[in-house]
Protein backbone atom coordinates (compact mmCIF):
# COMPACT_ATOMS: atom_id res chain seq x y z
CA UNK A 1 0.00 0.00 0.00
CA UNK A 2 1.21 3.47 -0.88
CA UNK A 3 2.12 5.94 1.82
CA UNK A 4 3.38 9.47 2.12
CA UNK A 5 5.95 10.01 4.81
CA UNK A 6 7.06 13.35 6.22
CA UNK A 7 10.57 13.33 7.61
CA UNK A 8 11.58 16.39 9.61
CA UNK A 9 9.95 18.72 7.07
CA UNK A 10 11.02 22.27 7.77
CA UNK A 11 10.21 25.46 5.94
CA UNK A 12 11.37 28.97 6.67
CA UNK A 13 10.23 32.18 5.00
CA UNK A 14 13.18 34.46 5.70
CA UNK A 15 13.60 34.49 9.48
CA UNK A 16 10.07 33.12 10.00
CA UNK A 17 10.01 29.40 10.79
CA UNK A 18 6.63 28.12 9.63
CA UNK A 19 7.33 24.38 9.77
CA UNK A 20 9.77 23.05 12.35
CA UNK A 21 10.47 19.42 11.59
CA UNK A 22 7.10 17.88 10.74
CA UNK A 23 6.92 14.10 11.03
CA UNK A 24 3.84 12.08 10.10
CA UNK A 25 2.60 9.43 7.69
CA UNK A 26 -0.40 9.43 5.39
CA UNK A 27 -1.57 5.92 4.58
CA UNK A 28 -3.53 4.82 1.52
CA UNK A 29 -7.34 4.81 1.61
CA UNK A 30 -7.82 7.18 4.53
CA UNK A 31 -9.82 10.34 5.16
CA UNK A 32 -7.59 12.65 7.14
CA UNK A 33 -8.28 15.99 8.74
CA UNK A 34 -5.37 18.43 8.93
CA UNK A 35 -6.22 20.99 11.55
CA UNK A 36 -4.41 24.08 12.71
CA UNK A 37 -4.95 27.72 13.42
CA UNK A 38 -4.49 30.45 10.83
CA UNK A 39 -0.85 30.57 9.83
CA UNK A 40 -0.05 27.22 11.44
CA UNK A 41 1.53 26.02 8.18
CA UNK A 42 -1.15 23.69 6.77
CA UNK A 43 -1.11 25.30 3.33
CA UNK A 44 2.68 25.45 3.31
CA UNK A 45 2.86 21.76 4.14
CA UNK A 46 0.46 20.83 1.35
CA UNK A 47 2.29 23.03 -1.14
CA UNK A 48 5.52 21.21 -0.28
CA UNK A 49 3.82 17.86 -0.93
CA UNK A 50 2.57 19.16 -4.29
CA UNK A 51 6.02 20.52 -5.25
CA UNK A 52 4.81 24.13 -5.30
CA UNK A 53 7.27 24.99 -2.54
CA UNK A 54 10.61 23.46 -1.62
CA UNK A 55 11.23 22.33 1.94
CA UNK A 56 14.04 24.22 3.66
CA UNK A 57 15.04 20.90 5.22
CA UNK A 58 13.62 17.42 5.50
CA UNK A 59 11.78 15.32 2.94
CA UNK A 60 8.37 14.14 1.86
CA UNK A 61 8.57 10.59 0.52
CA UNK A 62 6.02 8.72 -1.57
CA UNK A 63 6.77 5.02 -1.29
CA UNK A 64 10.29 5.89 -0.23
CA UNK A 65 11.04 8.38 -3.02
CA UNK A 66 11.14 12.14 -2.61
CA UNK A 67 8.14 13.93 -4.13
CA UNK A 68 10.14 17.08 -4.82
CA UNK A 69 10.61 17.54 -8.59
CA UNK A 70 9.45 13.96 -9.04
CA UNK A 71 7.08 13.82 -12.02
CA UNK A 72 5.97 10.23 -11.36
CA UNK A 73 5.14 10.99 -7.74
CA UNK A 74 3.32 14.19 -8.64
CA UNK A 75 1.09 12.25 -11.06
CA UNK A 76 -0.27 10.49 -7.98
CA UNK A 77 -0.78 13.61 -5.84
CA UNK A 78 -3.31 16.40 -6.30
CA UNK A 79 -3.81 19.62 -4.37
CA UNK A 80 -6.95 21.69 -4.55
CA UNK A 81 -6.32 25.05 -2.92
CA UNK A 82 -7.69 28.57 -2.82
CA UNK A 83 -5.09 29.75 -5.36
CA UNK A 84 -6.42 30.48 -8.83
CA UNK A 85 -3.89 28.63 -10.95
CA UNK A 86 -5.98 27.59 -13.92
CA UNK A 87 -5.96 29.76 -17.06
CA UNK A 88 -8.81 32.17 -16.30
CA UNK A 89 -10.11 32.28 -19.86
CA UNK A 90 -10.56 28.52 -20.07
CA UNK A 91 -14.04 27.08 -19.91
CA UNK A 92 -14.78 24.54 -17.18
CA UNK A 93 -15.14 21.72 -19.72
CA UNK A 94 -11.71 22.67 -21.11
CA UNK A 95 -10.25 22.43 -17.61
CA UNK A 96 -11.65 18.91 -17.32
CA UNK A 97 -9.94 18.07 -20.63
CA UNK A 98 -6.70 19.68 -19.49
CA UNK A 99 -6.79 17.63 -16.27
CA UNK A 100 -7.38 14.45 -18.27
CA UNK A 101 -4.42 15.24 -20.52
CA UNK A 102 -2.22 16.04 -17.53
CA UNK A 103 -3.11 13.02 -15.40
CA UNK A 104 -3.91 10.46 -18.08
CA UNK A 105 -7.56 9.99 -17.15
CA UNK A 106 -10.52 11.75 -15.58
CA UNK A 107 -13.81 10.47 -14.19
CA UNK A 108 -16.12 12.04 -16.77
CA UNK A 109 -19.16 10.25 -15.44
CA UNK A 110 -18.66 11.60 -11.93
CA UNK A 111 -17.85 15.05 -13.31
CA UNK A 112 -21.11 15.12 -15.26
CA UNK A 113 -22.99 14.04 -12.14
CA UNK A 114 -21.29 16.68 -9.96
CA UNK A 115 -21.82 19.44 -12.52
CA UNK A 116 -25.52 18.67 -12.38
CA UNK A 117 -25.62 18.29 -8.59
CA UNK A 118 -23.96 21.66 -8.02
CA UNK A 119 -25.69 23.39 -10.93
CA UNK A 120 -22.41 24.46 -12.55
CA UNK A 121 -22.38 25.57 -16.19
CA UNK A 122 -19.44 23.69 -17.80
CA UNK A 123 -19.38 26.14 -20.70
CA UNK A 124 -18.73 29.09 -18.42
CA UNK A 125 -15.26 30.60 -18.33
CA UNK A 126 -13.39 29.98 -15.05
CA UNK A 127 -12.63 33.69 -14.54
CA UNK A 128 -16.30 34.63 -14.79
CA UNK A 129 -17.46 32.32 -12.01
CA UNK A 130 -18.26 33.58 -8.51
CA UNK A 131 -15.89 32.63 -5.68
CA UNK A 132 -18.20 29.80 -4.64
CA UNK A 133 -18.50 28.36 -8.12
CA UNK A 134 -14.76 28.59 -8.71
CA UNK A 135 -14.39 26.47 -5.59
CA UNK A 136 -17.03 24.07 -6.91
CA UNK A 137 -15.22 23.76 -10.26
CA UNK A 138 -11.95 23.01 -8.46
CA UNK A 139 -13.68 20.52 -6.14
CA UNK A 140 -15.18 18.65 -9.09
CA UNK A 141 -11.72 18.36 -10.66
CA UNK A 142 -10.27 17.20 -7.34
CA UNK A 143 -12.89 14.48 -6.95
CA UNK A 144 -12.53 13.26 -10.54
CA UNK A 145 -8.73 13.26 -10.86
CA UNK A 146 -7.14 9.77 -10.80
CA UNK A 147 -4.73 10.48 -7.92
CA UNK A 148 -4.10 8.36 -4.87
CA UNK A 149 -3.55 11.32 -2.57
CA UNK A 150 -5.93 14.25 -2.90
CA UNK A 151 -5.35 17.24 -0.65
CA UNK A 152 -8.21 19.67 -0.17
CA UNK A 153 -7.09 22.96 1.35
CA UNK A 154 -10.12 24.88 2.63
CA UNK A 155 -12.38 22.98 0.22
CA UNK A 156 -15.60 24.80 1.09
CA UNK A 157 -14.31 28.37 0.78
CA UNK A 158 -17.21 30.55 -0.39
CA UNK A 159 -19.70 27.67 -0.53
CA UNK A 160 -23.19 28.11 0.91
CA UNK A 161 -24.59 25.58 3.38
CA UNK A 162 -26.45 23.65 0.67
CA UNK A 163 -23.41 23.25 -1.54
CA UNK A 164 -21.27 22.31 1.45
CA UNK A 165 -23.77 19.58 2.25
CA UNK A 166 -23.65 18.32 -1.35
CA UNK A 167 -19.85 18.32 -1.30
CA UNK A 168 -19.56 16.35 1.95
CA UNK A 169 -22.07 13.79 0.69
CA UNK A 170 -20.37 13.44 -2.69
CA UNK A 171 -16.95 13.14 -1.05
CA UNK A 172 -18.23 10.36 1.20
CA UNK A 173 -19.84 8.60 -1.78
CA UNK A 174 -16.79 8.75 -4.04
CA UNK A 175 -14.54 7.66 -1.18
CA UNK A 176 -16.79 4.66 -0.56
CA UNK A 177 -16.94 3.66 -4.22
CA UNK A 178 -13.29 4.34 -5.01
CA UNK A 179 -11.16 4.53 -1.87
CA UNK A 180 -8.12 6.80 -2.03
CA UNK A 181 -6.60 9.17 0.48
CA UNK A 182 -8.19 12.55 1.06
CA UNK A 183 -6.56 15.10 3.32
CA UNK A 184 -8.88 17.92 4.31
CA UNK A 185 -7.56 21.12 5.84
CA UNK A 186 -10.51 23.08 7.14
CA UNK A 187 -11.48 25.42 9.93
CA UNK A 188 -15.05 24.11 9.85
CA UNK A 189 -14.21 21.25 12.19
CA UNK A 190 -17.80 20.48 13.16
CA UNK A 191 -18.61 19.86 9.52
CA UNK A 192 -15.78 17.43 8.85
CA UNK A 193 -15.87 15.68 12.22
CA UNK A 194 -18.10 12.90 10.97
CA UNK A 195 -16.22 12.62 7.70
CA UNK A 196 -12.59 12.18 8.70
CA UNK A 197 -11.27 9.13 10.47
CA UNK A 198 -7.96 10.49 11.68
CA UNK A 199 -6.74 13.97 12.56
CA UNK A 200 -3.42 15.72 12.60
CA UNK A 201 -3.11 18.99 14.47
CA UNK A 202 -0.38 21.32 13.28
CA UNK A 203 0.58 23.82 15.93
CA UNK A 204 3.72 25.85 16.37
CA UNK A 205 5.19 24.33 13.23
CA UNK A 206 4.99 20.73 14.41
CA UNK A 207 2.40 17.97 14.61
CA UNK A 208 1.00 18.08 18.12
CA UNK A 209 -1.74 15.52 17.65
CA UNK A 210 -1.85 12.43 15.41
CA UNK A 211 -4.80 10.28 16.38
CA UNK A 212 -7.93 8.48 15.19
CA UNK A 213 -11.05 10.56 15.67
CA UNK A 214 -12.84 7.67 17.37
CA UNK A 215 -10.06 7.25 19.95
CA UNK A 216 -9.85 10.96 20.48
CA UNK A 217 -13.53 11.55 21.07
CA UNK A 218 -13.61 8.51 23.35
CA UNK A 219 -10.83 10.05 25.46
CA UNK A 220 -11.90 13.68 25.56
CA UNK A 221 -13.85 14.60 28.66
CA UNK A 222 -15.23 17.79 30.21
CA UNK A 223 -15.39 17.49 33.98
CA UNK A 224 -17.54 20.02 35.84
CA UNK A 225 -18.33 20.40 39.52
CA UNK A 226 -17.16 21.91 42.80
CA UNK A 227 -13.45 22.67 42.50
CA UNK A 228 -12.32 20.43 45.35
CA UNK A 229 -14.36 17.45 44.15
CA UNK A 230 -13.17 17.81 40.56
CA UNK A 231 -9.51 17.93 41.69
CA UNK A 232 -10.07 14.98 43.99
CA UNK A 233 -11.64 12.89 41.24
CA UNK A 234 -9.02 13.83 38.64
CA UNK A 235 -6.32 12.98 41.17
CA UNK A 236 -3.51 14.83 39.44
CA UNK A 237 -4.56 13.86 35.93
CA UNK A 238 -3.11 16.12 33.24
CA UNK A 239 -5.68 18.64 31.98
CA UNK A 240 -5.77 20.66 28.78
CA UNK A 241 -7.44 23.62 30.48
CA UNK A 242 -9.19 24.50 33.70
CA UNK A 243 -11.89 27.18 33.89
CA UNK A 244 -12.82 28.25 37.44
CA UNK A 245 -16.11 30.03 38.00
CA UNK A 246 -16.94 30.90 41.59
CA UNK A 247 -16.47 27.70 43.54
CA UNK A 248 -16.97 25.58 40.46
CA UNK A 249 -14.39 24.24 38.05
CA UNK A 250 -14.60 22.98 34.48
CA UNK A 251 -11.63 20.85 33.45
CA UNK A 252 -10.87 19.59 29.95
CA UNK A 253 -8.86 16.40 29.81
CA UNK A 254 -7.87 13.51 27.59
CA UNK A 255 -6.97 11.29 30.52
CA UNK A 256 -10.06 11.21 32.74
CA UNK A 257 -9.90 8.34 35.31
CA UNK A 258 -13.11 6.79 34.03
CA UNK A 259 -12.51 3.66 36.06
CA UNK A 260 -13.14 5.65 39.27
CA UNK A 261 -16.70 6.34 40.42
CA UNK A 262 -17.79 9.91 39.74
CA UNK A 263 -18.60 11.77 42.97
CA UNK A 264 -22.03 13.29 43.46
CA UNK A 265 -22.11 16.88 42.16
CA UNK A 266 -19.49 16.22 39.47
CA UNK A 267 -20.54 15.68 35.87
CA UNK A 268 -18.39 14.11 33.19
CA UNK A 269 -19.35 14.86 29.62
CA UNK A 270 -17.88 14.12 26.21
CA UNK A 271 -15.85 16.55 24.16
CA UNK A 272 -16.45 16.92 20.43
CA UNK A 273 -13.58 17.31 18.00
CA UNK A 274 -13.98 21.07 17.69
CA UNK A 275 -13.88 21.59 21.46
CA UNK A 276 -10.89 19.31 21.77
CA UNK A 277 -9.08 21.11 18.97
CA UNK A 278 -9.79 24.46 20.63
CA UNK A 279 -8.32 23.25 23.90
CA UNK A 280 -5.29 21.74 22.19
CA UNK A 281 -4.44 24.85 20.19
CA UNK A 282 -5.60 27.56 22.57
CA UNK A 283 -2.10 28.86 23.26
CA UNK A 284 -0.74 28.12 19.82
CA UNK A 285 -1.23 29.74 16.46
CA UNK A 286 1.36 30.63 13.94
CA UNK A 287 2.77 33.14 11.60
CA UNK A 288 0.94 33.92 8.40
CA UNK A 289 2.22 31.36 5.92
CA UNK A 290 0.55 32.73 2.82
CA UNK B 1 2.24 3.84 -18.96
CA UNK B 2 4.64 6.25 -17.22
CA UNK B 3 6.32 7.32 -20.47
CA UNK B 4 2.95 7.71 -22.23
CA UNK B 5 1.69 9.85 -19.38
CA UNK B 6 4.83 11.99 -19.41
CA UNK B 7 4.44 12.48 -23.18
CA UNK B 8 0.79 13.38 -22.70
CA UNK B 9 1.76 15.74 -19.88
CA UNK B 10 4.44 17.35 -22.05
CA UNK B 11 1.92 17.96 -24.82
CA UNK B 12 -0.70 19.29 -22.42
CA UNK B 13 1.80 21.63 -20.76
CA UNK B 14 3.10 22.80 -24.13
CA UNK B 15 -0.47 23.60 -25.14
CA UNK B 16 -0.86 25.74 -22.00
CA UNK B 17 2.47 27.48 -22.69
CA UNK B 18 1.41 28.27 -26.27
CA UNK B 19 -1.98 29.45 -25.05
CA UNK B 20 -0.25 31.98 -22.77
CA UNK B 21 2.31 32.95 -25.40
CA UNK B 22 -0.38 33.49 -28.03
CA UNK B 23 -1.84 36.29 -25.87
CA UNK B 24 1.48 38.15 -25.99
CA UNK B 25 2.06 37.29 -29.66
CA UNK B 26 -1.36 38.58 -30.75
CA UNK B 27 -0.99 41.80 -28.74
CA UNK B 28 2.58 42.38 -29.89
CA UNK B 29 1.94 41.57 -33.53
CA UNK B 30 -0.99 43.98 -33.50
CA UNK B 31 1.47 46.78 -32.60
CA UNK B 32 3.88 45.56 -35.23
CA UNK B 33 1.02 45.40 -37.76
CA UNK B 34 0.20 49.06 -37.11
CA UNK B 35 3.80 49.89 -38.00
CA UNK B 36 3.57 47.87 -41.20
CA UNK B 37 0.36 49.66 -42.17
CA UNK B 38 1.96 53.04 -41.42
CA UNK B 39 4.81 52.06 -43.69
CA UNK B 40 2.33 51.07 -46.40
CA UNK B 41 0.69 54.49 -46.10
CA UNK B 42 3.94 56.21 -46.99
CA UNK B 43 6.00 56.59 -43.83
CA UNK B 44 9.40 55.51 -45.05
CA UNK B 45 11.55 56.94 -42.28
CA UNK B 46 14.49 54.98 -40.96
CA UNK B 47 12.71 54.94 -37.64
CA UNK B 48 10.35 52.36 -39.13
CA UNK B 49 13.24 50.07 -39.83
CA UNK B 50 14.50 50.44 -36.28
CA UNK B 51 11.04 50.09 -34.76
CA UNK B 52 10.30 46.98 -36.79
CA UNK B 53 13.37 45.29 -35.34
CA UNK B 54 12.78 46.51 -31.81
CA UNK B 55 9.12 45.50 -31.70
CA UNK B 56 10.19 41.97 -32.59
CA UNK B 57 12.78 42.00 -29.80
CA UNK B 58 10.27 43.45 -27.37
CA UNK B 59 7.66 40.80 -28.15
CA UNK B 60 10.31 38.15 -27.58
CA UNK B 61 11.32 39.69 -24.24
CA UNK B 62 7.72 39.94 -23.05
CA UNK B 63 7.09 36.34 -24.14
CA UNK B 64 9.78 35.32 -21.71
CA UNK B 65 8.93 37.84 -19.00
CA UNK B 66 5.16 37.45 -18.75
CA UNK B 67 3.95 34.44 -20.70
CA UNK B 68 6.50 31.99 -19.28
CA UNK B 69 5.78 32.63 -15.57
CA UNK B 70 2.03 32.75 -16.37
CA UNK B 71 2.13 29.08 -17.27
CA UNK B 72 3.83 28.25 -13.97
CA UNK B 73 0.44 28.27 -12.21
CA UNK B 74 -0.93 25.56 -14.48
CA UNK B 75 2.26 23.56 -14.03
CA UNK B 76 1.94 23.67 -10.24
CA UNK B 77 -1.78 22.89 -10.34
CA UNK B 78 -1.25 19.83 -12.52
CA UNK B 79 1.78 18.29 -10.87
CA UNK B 80 4.18 19.25 -13.65
CA UNK B 81 7.79 19.28 -12.53
CA UNK B 82 9.81 22.44 -13.06
CA UNK B 83 12.05 20.51 -15.43
CA UNK B 84 9.15 19.54 -17.71
CA UNK B 85 7.68 23.02 -17.40
CA UNK B 86 10.98 24.60 -18.50
CA UNK B 87 11.32 22.15 -21.40
CA UNK B 88 7.89 23.12 -22.69
CA UNK B 89 8.66 26.81 -22.15
CA UNK B 90 11.82 26.42 -24.23
CA UNK B 91 9.93 24.67 -27.03
CA UNK B 92 7.24 27.35 -26.95
CA UNK B 93 9.76 30.19 -27.02
CA UNK B 94 11.68 28.61 -29.91
CA UNK B 95 8.41 28.14 -31.84
CA UNK B 96 7.26 31.73 -31.21
CA UNK B 97 10.73 33.12 -32.03
CA UNK B 98 10.78 31.16 -35.30
CA UNK B 99 7.33 32.48 -36.26
CA UNK B 100 8.38 36.03 -35.37
CA UNK B 101 11.67 35.76 -37.26
CA UNK B 102 9.93 34.35 -40.31
CA UNK B 103 7.19 36.96 -40.27
CA UNK B 104 9.44 40.00 -39.77
CA UNK B 105 11.86 38.80 -42.46
CA UNK B 106 9.02 37.99 -44.85
CA UNK B 107 7.44 41.44 -44.51
CA UNK B 108 10.83 43.13 -44.84
CA UNK B 109 11.15 41.49 -48.27
CA UNK B 110 7.90 42.95 -49.59
CA UNK B 111 8.67 46.26 -51.32
CA UNK B 112 5.06 47.37 -50.84
CA UNK B 113 5.77 47.88 -47.16
CA UNK B 114 8.69 50.22 -47.80
CA UNK B 115 11.15 47.93 -46.23
CA UNK B 116 9.65 47.80 -42.74
CA UNK B 117 11.90 45.65 -40.69
CA UNK B 118 14.63 45.69 -43.32
CA UNK B 119 16.99 47.59 -41.05
CA UNK B 120 19.00 44.51 -40.23
CA UNK B 121 19.39 43.53 -43.89
CA UNK B 122 20.46 46.99 -44.99
CA UNK B 123 22.98 47.59 -42.20
CA UNK B 124 24.62 44.20 -42.63
CA UNK B 125 24.25 44.11 -46.43
CA UNK B 126 22.21 40.92 -46.34
CA UNK B 127 21.05 40.30 -49.89
CA UNK B 128 20.02 37.30 -51.93
CA UNK B 129 18.87 33.92 -50.59
CA UNK B 130 21.91 33.67 -48.28
CA UNK B 131 21.17 37.12 -46.93
CA UNK B 132 17.54 36.21 -46.27
CA UNK B 133 18.62 33.04 -44.50
CA UNK B 134 21.12 35.00 -42.42
CA UNK B 135 18.40 37.57 -41.57
CA UNK B 136 16.11 34.82 -40.32
CA UNK B 137 18.92 33.21 -38.34
CA UNK B 138 20.03 36.51 -36.80
CA UNK B 139 16.48 37.39 -35.80
CA UNK B 140 15.80 33.90 -34.45
CA UNK B 141 18.88 33.98 -32.23
CA UNK B 142 18.19 37.56 -31.17
CA UNK B 143 14.61 36.71 -30.22
CA UNK B 144 15.77 33.64 -28.36
CA UNK B 145 18.34 35.69 -26.47
CA UNK B 146 15.78 38.32 -25.51
CA UNK B 147 13.06 35.82 -24.60
CA UNK B 148 15.57 33.98 -22.40
CA UNK B 149 16.57 37.30 -20.80
CA UNK B 150 12.88 38.08 -20.31
CA UNK B 151 12.26 34.68 -18.72
CA UNK B 152 15.25 35.11 -16.39
CA UNK B 153 13.99 38.55 -15.33
CA UNK B 154 10.50 37.09 -15.03
CA UNK B 155 11.60 34.41 -12.58
CA UNK B 156 13.88 36.82 -10.74
CA UNK B 157 11.08 39.35 -10.25
CA UNK B 158 8.39 36.83 -9.25
CA UNK B 159 8.61 37.73 -5.55
CA UNK B 160 8.07 41.43 -6.37
CA UNK B 161 4.65 43.07 -6.38
CA UNK B 162 2.49 43.08 -9.50
CA UNK B 163 2.96 46.83 -9.98
CA UNK B 164 6.73 46.56 -9.80
CA UNK B 165 6.67 43.66 -12.24
CA UNK B 166 4.56 45.67 -14.63
CA UNK B 167 6.87 48.69 -14.27
CA UNK B 168 9.77 46.40 -15.13
CA UNK B 169 8.21 45.89 -18.56
CA UNK B 170 9.30 49.42 -19.35
CA UNK B 171 12.66 48.63 -17.79
CA UNK B 172 13.08 45.75 -20.18
CA UNK B 173 12.19 48.00 -23.08
CA UNK B 174 14.68 50.57 -21.86
CA UNK B 175 17.31 47.91 -21.45
CA UNK B 176 16.85 46.86 -25.07
CA UNK B 177 16.23 50.15 -26.80
CA UNK B 178 18.20 52.75 -24.93
CA UNK B 179 21.73 51.48 -25.67
CA UNK B 180 20.97 51.19 -29.38
CA UNK B 181 19.11 54.49 -29.44
CA UNK B 182 21.95 56.23 -27.60
CA UNK B 183 24.42 54.87 -30.13
CA UNK B 184 22.34 56.10 -33.07
CA UNK B 185 21.83 59.54 -31.54
CA UNK B 186 25.52 59.91 -30.80
CA UNK B 187 26.43 58.90 -34.34
CA UNK B 188 23.84 61.28 -35.81
CA UNK B 189 24.89 64.20 -33.59
CA UNK B 190 28.61 63.60 -33.96
CA UNK B 191 29.18 62.01 -37.37
CA UNK B 192 32.96 62.27 -37.02
CA UNK B 193 32.99 60.60 -33.65
CA UNK B 194 33.10 57.14 -35.10
CA UNK B 195 36.34 57.94 -36.88
CA UNK B 196 37.77 59.70 -33.82
CA UNK B 197 36.56 57.52 -31.01
CA UNK B 198 38.40 54.28 -30.45
CA UNK B 199 35.71 53.12 -28.03
CA UNK B 200 32.91 53.61 -30.54
CA UNK B 201 34.93 51.90 -33.24
CA UNK B 202 35.51 49.03 -30.88
CA UNK B 203 31.80 48.79 -30.04
CA UNK B 204 30.79 48.82 -33.68
CA UNK B 205 33.42 46.27 -34.55
CA UNK B 206 32.17 44.13 -31.71
CA UNK B 207 28.80 43.73 -33.38
CA UNK B 208 30.35 43.11 -36.77
CA UNK B 209 30.21 46.68 -38.08
CA UNK B 210 33.82 47.74 -38.56
CA UNK B 211 34.29 51.31 -39.75
CA UNK B 212 36.50 50.39 -42.68
CA UNK B 213 35.55 47.00 -44.02
CA UNK B 214 32.64 44.77 -44.86
CA UNK B 215 30.09 44.12 -42.11
CA UNK B 216 30.43 40.75 -40.42
CA UNK B 217 26.93 39.41 -39.67
CA UNK B 218 28.47 36.15 -38.45
CA UNK B 219 29.98 38.08 -35.56
CA UNK B 220 26.52 39.37 -34.61
CA UNK B 221 25.11 35.87 -34.94
CA UNK B 222 27.80 34.59 -32.61
CA UNK B 223 26.98 37.33 -30.07
CA UNK B 224 23.26 36.48 -30.16
CA UNK B 225 24.02 32.78 -29.87
CA UNK B 226 26.25 33.34 -26.83
CA UNK B 227 23.60 35.59 -25.28
CA UNK B 228 20.82 33.07 -26.01
CA UNK B 229 22.80 30.25 -24.41
CA UNK B 230 23.89 32.43 -21.46
CA UNK B 231 20.47 33.89 -20.71
CA UNK B 232 18.89 30.49 -21.37
CA UNK B 233 21.16 28.95 -18.75
CA UNK B 234 20.34 31.77 -16.31
CA UNK B 235 16.58 31.42 -16.91
CA UNK B 236 16.81 27.66 -16.38
CA UNK B 237 18.74 28.11 -13.14
CA UNK B 238 16.18 30.58 -11.82
CA UNK B 239 13.20 28.60 -13.14
CA UNK B 240 14.37 25.44 -11.39
CA UNK B 241 14.06 27.30 -8.08
CA UNK B 242 10.73 29.02 -8.85
CA UNK B 243 8.05 28.62 -6.21
CA UNK B 244 4.36 29.38 -6.05
CA UNK B 245 3.47 32.84 -4.82
CA UNK B 246 0.74 35.42 -5.40
CA UNK B 247 2.34 36.51 -8.68
CA UNK B 248 2.06 33.07 -10.30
Amino acid sequence: MSKLEFKQVTRNFGAKKVLRGVNMTWEAGQLYGLLGRNGAGKSTLMKIVNNRLFPTAGKVLLDGKSVTENGDAQNRIFLMSAAMLYPGDSRIAQLFTLTREMYGSFDDQLAAHLVKAFGLDPHQRFRKLSTGYRTIAKLIIALCVPCEFVMLDEPVLGLDANNREIFYQELADTFASKPRTFIIASHLIEEIENLVTHVFVLDGGTITLDEDVADLTAKGRVVTGPTALVYEWLGGTCTLREVPLGGMLTAYTLDAPLEKPVPAGVTVGGMDLQQMYLELTRDGGGADDE
Amino acid sequence: MGVALMTSKFQAMLKVQLQMMSIVMIGGLFGWGVLVVMSFLGDTSDANGWSGEFIGLYIAAILGYFATPWALGSAFQNGVSRKLYLQTAAVGLVACSAVLAGLVTLVSLIPLFNGTGSFLASVYHLTGPTGVLMSVLLRLMAYLAFSALGAALGFLSLPLSGKVRFALVFGIYGLMVLPGLALVLIMLALPDLATDSGVLQFLLALIGLPLHGAPQPLLLLLIFTVLAVGFGYLATRLGRRAELNDRV
